[in-house]
């Protein structure tokens, strides 16, 4: 089914340079979705927060713009975005290419999909619990700090695992313009040389990771969540 | 002398602008006495919530003014707001427990949120006082889920009552409405104990006349946005001056077919007859027999309330003779029946 060349390639990458392909993949997946919660999260509840029937409104032309923000910057496709942004990455990290410069886009292109996905959670919060926080005299500050975040917790966390494979994704789509990781190894050696086995086998390889975050995610997300009995 | 605790004054609340513009609540006044156990009545839709939610300013007044202990709330900044509110607590329909936190952790709540700072596991120790208060010390870990409604209620009570210093006003928002009879009536229990024990000033908002009957002292019933009529409960019992009042004290109306010959008459017991055969009386001694048309009579404490419709009798002068003989017995009003509640 696959020539002697093709086994001979993967026997070489898996030998060489596999692992280091799968610990770069990690690092594209966590630093980006870390740097992407560090923005969305605040930035997440803002919009919740300064919601004109919030807990803290703001002004409603800064609380559009910000959404207008948000909303463009998740429609623009990721791959114009790494082009757009490789400006600033090389401004920043001195590097457009490889690892490092994959974070800085990645960042760019998943926090506001994250702080969507933070104010859907929070919204989710029963009002009623927020009003009795406010009745017992709760400024908007331990509002946020010891309602909203610790209630919403359970959906955070099962959200940071959504962004965290969505961002795995676009990681691995990365490899195209030369990112580096699993996903790059896919395309460079599997599709640009026609080698079927080892396109395949990086595939493989993504799929076994995100079971991995995703059954990960389930099960710390149930343990977390006291509304389960 | 009693003293006022609450005082609002010319409170008015409107929602919305233009066409849309729907008025809440229309020009309230009300005094609430330090110690006492208040009633708001109304049916849904009635402003009931909007107009505890005033009390606290959870909810702002468009205009006019309230009071508490002396503190003129409408008058202060967002910051001395929350300050002021310490001193008053608030229990829900929905309990608005904190979910993700076990019953301890819920009544220490509050205790974080002043800051206020002491030996360590303070906090725990007020908390754990206040479970046994409730009658609950043995789910100090459990989490709201694993709760029914009642004790979901009980620990919202402590978490309300856990602010240090203690809150001299407990409002309480349809407190009840989502329990069941049994389950209600040791709710209630918990209430008028801490009213008693702790001289917590409670503020009972409900729909249900019964939870009226059992805890209230004073009690005010408000319809449209207005208060109908306020006064004693058993006042109010055995005598609603108001259409609004008569609704609530006879949720079933007077339901009669009656022939439009017949003189009627109501009957209002304000409870100092309970026991007395009244009618049987006035067959027995007078031969005038009167036909009971309809009755909603009920026990509070040891005495009766309620009232009862009569049909006199055709008879001009015994009709007259009734009328006479039933305004003459002590604790009861009667008048003849213009307009029937429906």
């Amino acid at each position: 089914m696959f020539s002697e060349k093709d086994v001979q390639l993967l026997k070489n990458i898996v030998q060489s340079d596999l692992l280091e392909a799968i610990g770069q993949t990690l690092v594209m997946t966590f630093l980006p979705t870390f740097l992407a919660f560090a923005i969305g999260l605040p930035l997440g509840v803002l919009l919740v927060t300064g919601d004109e029937r919030g807990i803290r409104p703001l002004p409603g032309a800064l609380m559009k713009t910000v959404n207008v923000i948000i909303n463009l910057l998740r429609s623009v496709p990721f791959l114009i975005l790494i082009v757009v942004v490789s400006p600033l990455s090389r401004f920043v990290l001195g590097t457009t290419a490889g690892v490092k410069g994959m974070i800085l886009p990645l960042t760019v292109a998943a926090f506001p999909f994250v702080a969507r996905i933070v104010e859907t959670s929070i919204r989710e919060i029963d009002q009623g619990v927020i009003e009795a926080a406010q009745s017992m005299g709760a400024s908007p500050m331990q509002i946020v700090c010891k309602v909203l975040i610790p209630e919403a917790k359970p959906a955070l966390l099962s959200n940071f695992f959504v962004a965290l494979i969505t961002i795995f994704g676009y990681g691995a789509m990365a490899g195209i313009l030369g990112a580096g990781g699993l996903g790059s190894f896919a395309i460079t050696y599997g599709h640009y040389r026609r080698n079927e086995l080892v396109m395949w086998t990086m595939v493989v390889l993504l799929v076994i990771l995100v079971q991995i975050f995703q059954s990960t995610g389930n099960i710390i997300t149930k343990r977390s969540d006291k509304r389960i009995r | 002398m009693s003293e006022t605790i609450i005082r609002i004054e010319h409170l008015c609340k409107t929602f919305g602008t233009g066409d849309g513009k729907v008025e809440a609540l229309k020009d309230i006044n009300l005094d609430i006495q330090k110690g006492e156990i208040f009633g708001i009545i109304g049916l849904s839709g009635a402003g009931k919530s909007t107009l505890v939610r005033c009390i606290n300013l959870l909810e702002r007044p468009t205009s006019g003014k309230v009071t508490v202990n002396g503190q003129e709330l409408t008058a202060l900044k967002e910051k001395d707001l929350r300050k002021a509110r310490r001193g008053m607590s608030m229990i829900f329909q929905g309990f608005n427990l904190l979910m993700q936190r076990t019953a301890l952790q819920n009544i220490c709540f509050p205790l974080e949120l002043s800051g206020l700072k002491g030996e360590k596991g303070w906090r725990e120790k007020r908390a754990k006082e206040l479970l046994e208060m409730v009658g609950l010390p043995d789910k100090a870990d459990a989490y709201p889920v694993q709760l029914s409604g009642g004790q979901k209620q009980r620990i919202a009570i402590a978490r309300a009552l856990a602010e240090y210093p203690q809150p001299q006003v407990l409002l309480c928002d349809e407190a009840t409405s989502a329990l069941d009879p049994t389950t209600t009536q040791s709710i209630l229990d918990l209430l008028k104990k801490i009213n008693r024990e702790l001289g917590v000033t409670v503020v009972v908002i409900t729909h249900e006349m019964r939870v009226v009957e059992q805890i209230c002292d004073r009690v005010a019933v408000l319809e449209g946005g207005e208060i109908q009529e306020q006064g004693d409960v058993s006042d109010i019992f055995s005598n609603p001056r108001t259409e609004a009042g008569r609704r609530l004290v006879m949720p079933n109306g007077e339901k009669i077919h009656v022939l439009p010959e017949n003189r009627l008459v109501r009957l209002a017991f304000n409870g100092t007859t309970s026991g007395e055969p009244i009618i049987a009386t006035l067959a027995a001694k007078q031969g005038i027999c009167l036909n009971i048309i309809s009755a909603d009579t009920r026990t509070i404490g040891d005495r009766s309330f309620g009232t009862m419709v009569l049909a006199l009798p055709e008879d001009e002068t015994d009709a007259a003779r009734a009328l006479i003989y039933l305004r003459e017995i002590p604790g009861v009003t009667a008048e003849e029946v213009t307009d029937l509640v429906q």
